[in-house]
């Protein structure tokens, strides 16, 4: 038989019985990792585990029960998306404070798709002082004017990936969008309103922190675009439209369920 | 790359690093169930943007564990703040004041609350926002005219809030955070002619406060 002469490099048997044994650790803890990831917390195997019955006049034993695998393997479909921030017109640059819902179900690995609505509101105050005195100081208004924008769409949104910390994600959404503009005068009272509709449009994309399966932070830019119509009052047929492009910054909650 | 640098850059930087790694205290507490709550009794310091200076605060936050990184659940607090105009007595080399007018007043929100942890190890990032209600109380006294009045506002108000959390065990945890406050508080005031005039308080402004929160199931 022919065998490869040891050289002054090649390592002794002791040496290689223990490379042996270290790479077989390794590749041990690292098939074990995602198992423990997974891994239902302490106080959850506290409950699946039950004094064992077959020793008598011994100790109880600890024994884990595991629990029922179709509700440990069952993905999360639906996901609930709870974000707020601000979005800031392109025409009349004034960031607004926003808040939105997303409802959505997933169609595929990293596709999910489902309905949004969003709330951009603003009010803006005429207004003067009632007195003199320190601290906080109460103001008497003359004029208000306010304004909300919502958006009602259908949406698509696809992730990135669906296993790593950070969530890189974009989507788009398509659907009808309302502004109602009320204004009211307090000292002659006078009060006026418009509501304004049409088709319109959303796209973002963003960055989650996935904290763990059900649960996701979200910050992303979006973009909305639209020109919301109205027939203008007395003008034979003629229409009002309010541009309401714009960008918006927001933080989200992304729960799956 | 000099000692000095490694001394004053990379081996705080590595602690920080460090600390997030490190798992909370195993502390021989007991076990908490799947229904896990927590209390937070909490005080610091409430400076509206348009006030003049800092008011001391206290609050309680209640809320449940929905996982491990969500909570949600109610909070209400309690911000004092009295503002005095004062204008010296007059006497030569005196530096006493005399108090023309003061106000005092109370402000407490109740509002429901989502927090997000975004680690379960010793040192906790977390930021939340809560919604709901505000009232404002102010009580004024003007010595000058000896008119005196009390006033309630009210309105929609919200909060968001951002610290970071000390897990000391598995049941306590130390908070410190920053939060904003916004919210415009209004009321009506029927007028002799029987119009109605809208009055409005504007209380935005910033706070720090110090929390202990204590899980419980």
């Amino acid at each position: 038989m022919l065998h490869r002469k040891r050289g002054s490099s090649t390592p002794s048997q002791g040496v290689r019985f223990h490379l042996f044994l270290a790479s077989w650790l390794m590749v041990a803890g690292g098939l074990s990792a995602p198992a423990r990831a997974s891994t239902p917390p302490d106080d959850l195997l506290a409950q699946n585990t039950q004094p064992a019955r077959d020793s008598v006049g011994a100790p109880p034993v600890q024994r884990y029960i595991p629990a029922a695998p179709a509700l440990a393997a069952k993905p999360k479909a639906n996901s609930i998306h709870l974000s707020g921030g601000l979005f800031a017109p392109i025409e009349t640059n004034a960031p607004s404070p926003m808040v939105g819902i997303r409802l959505g179900r997933r169609l595929g690995a990293h596709l999910q798709g489902g309905f949004l609505v969003d709330w951009v509101f603003e009010r803006k105050n005429v207004e003067q002082p009632t007195n003199t005195l320190p601290g906080l100081q109460p103001q008497l208004i003359l004029a208000r004017a306010s304004g909300s924008l919502v958006p009602v769409m259908a949406f698509f949104e696809v992730s990135l990936t669906e296993k790593r910390f950070l969530v890189p994600y974009g989507g788009i959404a398509a659907g009808y969008e309302w502004l109602s503009l009320k204004a009211d005068d307090f000292v002659t009272g006078e009060s006026a309103s418009a509501t304004y509709a049409n088709y319109a449009w959303q796209g973002w994309g963003g960055m989650g922190i996935r904290l763990d399966q059900g649960l996701r932070v979200d910050f992303e830019l979006s973009y909305n675009g639209g020109s919301l119509e109205r027939d203008a009052p007395n003008s034979n047929g003629l229409r009002e439209a309010v541009r309401v492009n714009g960008v918006g910054a927001r933080v989200g909650l992304d729960i799956r369920y | 790359m000099s000692p000095r640098f490694v001394a004053r850059r990379i081996v705080p930087l590595l602690t920080l690093c460090l600390s997030f790694a490190a798992p909370a205290f195993a502390a021989p507490a007991p076990a908490l169930g799947p229904n896990v709550w927590s209390m937070q009794l909490d005080g610091g310091l409430y400076a509206p943007v348009q006030g003049s200076g800092a008011s001391p605060t206290a609050g309680v936050r209640y809320c449940k564990h929905f996982s491990p990184h969500l909570q949600g659940g109610m909070f209400s607090a309690w911000s004092f703040k009295r503002a005095k105009l004062e204008a010296p007595t007059g006497g030569q080399g005196s530096d006493s004041q005399v108090e023309l007018a003061r106000v005092d007043a109370n402000l407490v929100p109740l509002m429901g609350f989502l927090q997000v942890d975004f680690t379960d190890r010793f040192l906790v990032p977390f930021f939340g926002f809560g919604v709901g209600y505000e009232w404002l109380m102010l009580h004024s006294f003007d010595h000058r005219t000896g008119a005196q009045e009390k006033a309630r506002y009210a309105n929609l108000a919200w909060q968001t809030f951002a610290g970071v959390g000390l897990q000391i065990t598995t049941i306590w945890r130390v908070n410190g955070e920053l939060y904003y406050n916004g919210g415009s508080l209004e009321r009506e005031v029927r007028q002799p002619d029987g119009t109605v005039q809208r009055q409005a308080v504007d209380v935005n402004g910033v706070g720090l406060r110090v929390g202990l929160d204590m899980k419980f199931d």
